[in-house]
């Protein structure tokens, strides 16, 4: 037998390492590149002491973390994928711009020949390392999004090296240019375009395969020495961090990818080694693989009987009956063996890489009453299903020993019944409750009266209240505060006897009244800008109210459980999901369904080493009476221990057009929310779903989200980070629950080892 | 605001885009009129750029400052900033936004306020006999130059002096003629155009003096150009799109004019004087002195240490193909691996003598230079062991061994001249990948050479210095890639003939 072929042996074997490496990184690591630890508590022998990112080396980071304690090995597992095909990738581009010119030039076109040469010198007398490290670092590259970074890269790199390429290649033309029989081809009359197709590009092609492998290897290398200046994919560069208004330069990178973590090297690598040699060794191992591949098939090549040359040409030139009967058994079996191999591997590893997101919320067994209103019958009956269902799960109450937590609404009622009329000069017309319209009243009446505008009037200053007497007054509230309005109203029917006040609503108010307090004693409604609009153009315009309302309980209830940890270092911290158990129609009933069935998808999964706290909450109808403003009063658990609040209460429709987000409260600094946030974001406009972005407003260096009050409770009150994700309808509702709740499986399920 | 009307429709041609102006009502009302006009505007939200102009013109204030939203405003801002700066106009920059602005930054439009440098606005202070009219004249220059380049978009060259008019219409006709001359004269040589055939006038010595800057002056100055340029463009240069429009905080008129300054004031060199890295020339000659010893002393090193372990190599072993793996996995060694090694060893070095780290010179110049030198030792004995081989088979060699010389001898006596031309063939790409593999070495080892100041006068944006050190890092790379491509013609009589 011949001597082994070493090289391509040991080349084949770290290649097809890094291929199953890339195609399932899960089989490998354990532990989500993602998540993010901070601090480590170690017990030793009695005592408790805390620990500081970057961890060394030990059983729990195999090779460490980096200074986000994030796990290295991890982070290099899972960095292979783009970190290998960013190499690939540009060695394809500066093929594809290398060889068309250099066969130009070697076919004596003098312009190719001195673009080749120009760029040539130019990227040798100024490295062409400088230019891409001074165009990459630019503000604009950084600041991209990952697949444009991906191709900002490739096109970068791919300008600055092409050149050198193209000149070697450009020198073997030449060369296979002067041989006989190329001027046999010349001699029957061929172009040279076919020349160039038909004889020299598959004369060449051996080579040229040869040459792509060592250039992915030159490329790593290039990528490597960027990754010391931070110029790498997904650079988050500078960052605006909303709670201190400080702008903080950080050079981290949120995708897994090697040469971001050789950032950190000029300042780490005397305290924390770890973080910068394992990235560097990955580097070395593929570097050395794709070396040593092609170089094993430059020897293969090379043996001076070999026909794999010829097999190499006739592959490309896609003769498949040469390769039939020409190569040898043994070849045959040994080209077998390798595939099958591979193929076993994939297969293998794809059979058991498989994690189950679905939710399947159908087969909730269906107890459920039509409509759950706080303070009524069925609120209680469904908070204690729920809180029955929990308990099976075995998730334990936070709070004392019920998993139920009650709390006073204050007396309230019910609106079961509203009508309002505006008498205009067409008839009556009747208008629409909850877009136009919404009375805020504890009483039932039945009024009707004259309308006196007093939008134009300057409401503290009352010159005589007699104008009023006996009519339904128009405030416009842009004018004024809440505060103001409160304390207008009180003046004016302190003073004289007024049938209500019909309060303008502000742009982007809801309009809505489901329950009302009961010191509401005042008849309050507010009408849409639309209504207020009639309401003003028709002075002295009669119009007519009647409302029918039900006393409600003066308790709701939130329903909070706990399901434990298991990593005795983490699990108090918690990860807390709140959801909504009012609604109003069936749909509503299904949704509840799939957050009951979401909660105890979320118990079986995998990865339970932090806690989950569920929240149920109540009274999510209404702002006033949202359970989550009750909850953030006096929170069950230590705010300090929780990562993030999972705000899903606005999922509301089983069929949905768009998702309405925000990781506008879950800033950098509060990494483990951030990256959480983050994933949120790209899974979704990964699977194309609309988001449209909640409104905020930014005070003091924080986001206030102008839509909902009941939003910011618990980031706002207790500095609980908060990732907000919900459904809205559109014009086409083609979106389903099922798909939502595998993403929400599958990234909190990433983040919580 | 009135003023800049009256200027704005003064002028003869119209602008490019709409201007609206407007003066907000109810400020002290929650701010209400403008409320009312973002709900209820005039032109679609989507397509309005704001500027809103707010508390101008106290006396005793520290100039103006501009402030927008960190996200859509920032694009505007950036840019009315550069002009500013261009116009030496105090402006300082704020990434925080307050009042009317924010009203329209909530509704994603990019919008930026132009107010005074002082914490208290609206103070009882506020009165005719406080106000300082250069403050609203500078306020005034700044709007103003914003409008004449952005939103008449007038960018002509007006800063040229009469020289540089000239020199450029002499590049731009200088070459047309030279083109035409040399077309003309392929075409149809013999052809006469008014008493001078075609090729007289390609023959003749203006021609030829002309033909000769273009193909051999032009390429270096357009390339020192481009150089200019690409070193003026600013680091914080960034595109957005903001709604659905592509927008960009780079101002090409500013690059180029900016560029076209460098070239004006480069020879002057009152401009290079003390900076925060001292005299540009200091600079050159310090920075030279120390990248040009590492590469010396590298090559020297290297080139020693490569041919003996090649001819060691080769002499050992005859057959085995180990040698050439092992080669193969050293050469695999990224730099950057190679130099995190030696950091790492040095720091446990320098823990455990920190005596004996103050007193050699290791990281200053021993480390660097072992760094830099290993890759291309392994590359350099690569060389002569495959040199060596393929010269084993050829028939002089076979003939010194029927003479009786040893192996030994054959080896390390009569092929050191073949290996030695050999390498000096391939320096010019052992310089080049020296040079690539010193960028890192001189930034993690923070050795001051060229490539290290080249990064820090890139980094702060000083164009006066980056350029002509970075053409000296060209002239160095030239003149050692030159002189051993003339080494190599001095010492090998076979290149000699072809000369």
């Amino acid at each position: 037998m011949s001597r082994r072929n070493l090289p391509l042996i040991l080349g084949v074997t770290i290649l097809m390492l890094i291929l199953l490496v890339m195609l399932f990184p899960d089989m490998f690591a354990s532990q989500s590149p993602y998540t993010i630890q901070h601090l480590r508590f170690l017990h030793d022998e009695g005592s408790l002491s805390v620990e500081r990112a970057p961890f060394s080396p030990d059983d729990g980071f195999i090779f460490g973390s980096d200074h986000l304690g994030r796990d290295i090995y991890s982070y290099i597992i899972y960095g292979t994928r783009l970190t290998i095909s960013l190499g690939v990738f540009i060695a394809l581009g500066q093929f594809l711009i290398a060889v068309p010119i250099a066969l130009y030039a070697g076919f004596g076109s003098r312009i190719a020949k001195s673009i080749i040469q120009q760029f040539n010198v130019i990227f040798s007398a100024i490295p062409a390392l400088l230019i891409a490290i001074i165009i990459l670092k630019l503000d604009y590259f950084v600041g991209l999004e990952k697949q444009q970074s991906i191709l900002s890269f490739i096109l970068v790199l791919t300008a600055v090296s092409w050149a050198r390429l193209g000149n070697l290649i450009m020198e073997r033309v030449e060369t296979i240019l002067t041989q006989p029989f190329i001027k046999g081809e010349v001699a029957i009359g061929k172009k040279h375009f076919r020349i160039a197709i038909e004889n020299v590009l598959p004369h060449l092609a051996p080579e040229l395969i040869v040459l792509f492998f060592m250039e992915i290897a030159r490329n790593l290398s290039t990528l490597m020495q960027l990754g010391i200046f931070s110029v790498f994919i997904g650079n988050l560069g500078l960052i605006n961090d909303p709670s201190s208004g400080i702008q903080i330069n950080t050079d981290i990178s949120f995708e897994p990818e090697w040469a971001s973590m050789l950032s950190t090297s000029r300042t780490l690598i005397s305290i924390a080694p770890w973080t910068v040699i394992y990235p560097a060794l990955a580097f070395f191992i593929s570097v050395l693989g794709f070396n040593l591949f092609g170089e094993g098939l430059r020897t293969m090549m090379q043996k001076k009987d070999s026909r794999s040359v010829l097999a190499f040409r006739k592959i490309i030139t896609l003769d498949f009956k040469y390769l039939r009967t020409n190569i040898d058994k043994k070849s045959k079996v040994k080209i077998a063996l390798w595939i099958t191999m591979l193929t076993l591997s994939i297969g293998f590893f794809s059979l058991i890489n498989y994690e189950d997101y679905s939710v399947g919320y159908a087969s909730i067994e269906n107890k459920l009453p039509e409509t759950t209103i706080i303070g009524t019958e069925a609120a209680a009956n469904t908070a204690n299903f729920i809180a029955d269902y929990m308990s099976g799960l075995g998730i334990e109450p936070l709070n004392k020993d019920s998993l139920l937590m009650p709390y006073d609404i204050g007396a309230s009622f019910l609106i079961e019944e509203q009508m309002m009329s505006l008498r205009l000069e067409s008839g009556e017309h009747i208008l629409n409750p909850g877009t136009d319209y919404a009375i805020l009243t504890s009483g039932n009446i039945a009024e009707s009266g004259v309308v006196y505008d007093a939008t134009k009037d300057d409401l503290y200053k009352i010159g005589s209240y007699n104008q009023f007497e006996n009519k339904f007054l128009l405030i416009d509230q842009l004018y004024y505060s809440d505060t103001a309005i409160q304390h207008i109203i009180k003046t004016i029917t302190d003073n004289v006897s007024v049938k209500g006040v019909i309060l303008v609503a502000r742009s982007g108010q809801i309009i809505q009244n489901m329950i009302v307090d009961a010191d509401e004693d005042n008849v309050v409604i507010v009408v849409s800008q639309e209504i207020s609009q009639t309401l003003k153009e028709n002075p002295g315009i009669m119009i007519s109210i009647t409302t029918v309302v039900k006393p409600l309980t003066s308790t709701g209830y939130n329903v909070v459980g706990i399901h434990h940890g298991t990593d005795p270092h983490i699990s108090d911290e918690a990860i807390v999901v709140g959801m909504s158990f009012n609604y109003l129609n069936q749909e509503g009933r299904e949704v509840l369904k799939f957050n009951m069935k979401l909660m105890e998808r979320l118990c079986e999964m995998s990865d339970q080493k932090r806690s989950f706290i569920f929240l149920f909450l109540d009274g999510t109808i209404n702002e006033k009476q949202h359970g989550i403003n009750y909850i953030s009063k006096d929170f069950p658990y230590s705010p300090q221990k929780i990562q993030v609040y999972v705000d899903l209460t606005s999922i509301n429709h089983e069929r949905f057009g768009a998702i309405e987000f925000s990781t506008a409260q879950a800033p950098l600094t509060r990494q483990f929310a951030w990256s959480l946030g983050h994933q949120f974001e790209s899974k979704l406009n990964q699977k194309g779903y609309p988001i449209q972005l909640l409104e905020t407003k930014y005070i003091d260096g924080s986001y206030y989200f102008t839509q909902r009050d009941s939003d910011n409770a618990l980031f706002w009150n207790r500095g609980i980070p908060t990732v907000v994700l919900g459904t809205l309808k559109a014009d086409n509702n083609s979106w389903e629950l099922e798909s939502l709740g595998s993403i929400v499986l599958e990234v909190i399920n990433n983040n919580n080892y | 605001m009135l003023e800049i009307a009256r200027v704005m429709s003064n002028q003869e041609s119209l602008p490019f885009e709409t201007v609206i102006f407007a003066g907000w009502n109810g400020q002290k009302q929650q701010l209400s009129g403008s409320e009312y006009y973002t709900n209820n505007a005039l032109h679609p939200l989507d397509k309005t750029t704001v500027i809103q102009i707010e508390s101008i013109g106290k006396k005793t204030v520290m100039g103006l400052v501009i402030a927008s939203d960190p996200i859509n405003g920032s694009v505007i801002r950036d840019r009315i900033m550069k002009y500013a700066m261009d116009d030496n106009l105090t402006l300082e920059m704020r990434s925080s936004a307050y009042g009317v602005i924010t009203q329209f930054s909530d509704k994603k439009v990019p919008s930026v306020l132009l107010t005074d440098n002082s914490r208290v606005i609206d103070a009882y202070e506020d009165q005719f006999d406080n106000v300082d009219v250069i403050v609203i004249d500078n306020a005034a220059k700044i709007l103003a130059t914003f409008i004449k380049r952005d939103v008449f978009k007038d960018v002509s060259l007006d800063y040229l002096g009469s020289f540089e008019k000239n020199l450029f219409l002499f590049l731009i006709l200088g070459g047309l003629i030279s083109y035409t001359i040399s077309k003309g004269y392929t075409e149809n040589s013999k052809l006469k155009i008014p008493g001078q055939s075609w090729e007289a006038l390609y023959f003749s010595t203006p021609n030829m003096l002309l033909r000769k800057f273009y193909a051999n002056v032009f390429p270096y100055l357009l390339a020192i150009f481009m150089l200019a340029v690409l070193a003026n463009i600013d680091t914080d240069a960034d595109m957005k799109i903001i709604n659905g429009e592509n927008v960009t905080n780079v101002s090409l008129y500013l690059s180029l004019k900016r560029s076209i300054l460098f070239f004006r004031n480069m020879l002057d060199a009152g401009i290079y004087g003390s900076d925060s890295v001292g005299n540009i020339f200091k600079v050159i000659y310090n920075s030279s002195k120390l990248s040009v010893a590492l590469v010396t002393v590298s090559l020297f090193l290297s080139t020693i240490l490569g041919v003996l372990r090649g001819m060691y190599e080769a002499y050992r072993s005859r057959k085995s193909r180990l040698g050439s793996l092992g080669t193969l996995v050293f050469f695999s060694i990224p730099d950057v691996l190679i130099v995190l090694f030696v950091l790492l060893m040095y720091t446990g070095f320098a823990r455990q003598f920190p005596a004996l780290k103050d007193m050699l010179p290791l990281k200053n110049f021993i480390l660097p230079l072992f760094t830099l030198s290993i890759i291309p030792t392994i590359y350099i004995s690569r060389i002569a062991f495959i040199a060596i081989q393929e010269e084993l088979t050829k028939d002089y060699i076979k003939n010194e061994k029927a003479k009786g010389f040893s192996r030994k001898k054959i080896i390390f006596i009569e092929l050191l001249p073949a290996v030695i031309f050999r390498i000096v063939d391939a320096m010019p790409t052992i310089v080049t990948m020296l040079l690539s593999n010193m960028i890192v070495v001189e930034y993690l080892f923070n050795y001051h050479g060229i490539l290290y100041f080249l990064i820090y006068l890139y980094n702060r944006q000083d164009v006066y210095r980056f350029v002509p050190l970075a053409l000296t890092l060209g002239l160095i790379f030239i003149i050692l890639t030159k002189s051993f491509q003339l080494l190599a013609k001095i010492i090998n009589p076979m290149k000699r003939k072809e000369v």
